[in-house]
């Protein structure tokens, strides 16, 4: 491993550590994240019925976007945060 | 044999996706890899198609399939999976994922638990920070490879997509699977957003919540996903059988085709 490398993966663990501690009142890391992850999806879902229910162009294809976009944000987010609090 | 295909159209009204089904009995969805159709998948096709109702697709921006954006997720192809299932009517399913489509079939478990019946990953990992990441020549490549002509990058990839044995006996083999490769035009930007989808996928402390039968299927001389991620998912996931192909490298299902009737044989045990 390179000295970059090993200094980011450094800088990443102490991160993760702070950030564990800082969450515990809240249930710890993995709860956080775990609750994060259920909101995008209930929003994605919700905007995804709605878009259902509406079904009159252009309005379903732009709240389809949306739901797709709060998705793909979110899986994004949670990539991040789950690689550096390691959970 | 029953053979049929159509095209979904997702809500957004732009994203299309191809699918081809063939066989009757229970249903299998095949989950592709990098860059490829669902037309990859012959080979499995032909051994599963004659007990199980074979189902494939082309993910969004490859081969037949359009997508709006060429931003990916796993999560996004794990859900364009389940529009399919939701469009043929069909309610659970055993999966198959290869590679990165062993990726998207991790987010199928996780996320629509309850439409799978079993799941085999082959030649995959788990992402995060403990996943076995190849060695960086072949990450170079595999950036490299976007840019290059279609024949001469198909042609380039053998070293990293093949076990030794395979390409000192079975030079057949591998030309018709660079053949069946190329009568889809490649699309680079649907690659990169397909490698991007990959470089994002982090399921390995999700795994213990995978619920269905799970089989990893690996070869032990892969470049590209080196063999230590199947031990890993295997370790994770609650009850996994682990295959290991000695001699195999990334693409075992060309170099060890008789892991095909094992898989078969995975999917019968748990109808």
């Amino acid at each position: 491993m390179g000295f970059t490398e090993d200094v980011l993966e450094r800088v990443v663990d102490v991160i993760g550590k702070v950030a564990n501690t800082a969450l515990v009142p809240w249930g710890g890391a993995e709860a956080c994240v775990d609750a994060y992850e259920m909101t995008i999806r209930a929003v994605t879902d919700a905007q995804r019925n709605a878009a259902r229910a509406i079904g009159v162009e252009p309005v379903r294809s732009a709240l389809a976007s949306c739901a797709d976009l709060t998705r793909d944000i979110g899986a994004t987010h949670l990539s991040s945060v789950r690689w550096i609090l390691d959970v | 044999m029953s053979t049929g295909s159509g095209i979904v159209t997702g809500l957004d009204g732009r994203t299309r996706l191809y699918w081809e089904s063939r066989g009757t009995g229970d249903p299998v969805l095949l989950i592709h890899g990098l860059g490829l159709s669902g037309g990859a998948w012959w080979r499995t096709v032909e051994a599963l198609a004659p007990s199980m109702r074979v189902i494939t697709f082309d993910h969004r921006g490859i081969g037949q399939s359009k997508s709006l954006t060429y931003a990916y997720t796993t999560e996004a192809m794990a859900d364009d999976a389940i529009s399919i299932l939701d469009d043929l009517a069909i309610d659970r399913v055993h999966v198959y994922g290869f590679s990165l489509g062993g990726m998207v079939a991790q987010q199928v478990a996780l996320r629509h638990p309850t439409r799978v019946r079993s799941l085999v990953l082959g030649a995959t990992h788990s992402g995060g920070r403990r996943a076995a990441y190849p060695e960086s020549e072949v990450v170079a490549f595999f950036r490299r490879r976007a840019t290059m002509p279609s024949r001469e990058a198909a042609w380039a990839s053998v070293p990293y997509n093949y076990g030794p044995r395979s390409r000192a006996e079975h030079v057949d083999r591998i030309a018709e699977d660079i053949d069946r490769r190329l009568r889809n035009p490649f699309n680079e930007r649907a690659y990169r957003a397909q490698l991007l989808a990959a470089s994002l996928h982090n399921c390995y402390r999700r795994l213990d919540r995978i619920r269905a039968p799970t089989l990893v299927v690996h070869g032990a001389r892969d470049r590209i996903i080196p063999v230590a991620n199947a031990d890993m998912i295997a370790d994770r996931v609650p009850g996994a059988q682990l295959k290991i192909l000695d001699d195999a490298g990334h693409l075992y299902p060309t170099e060890e085709p008789a892991v095909d009737e094992a898989i078969g044989s995975f999917f019968a045990a748990r109808r």
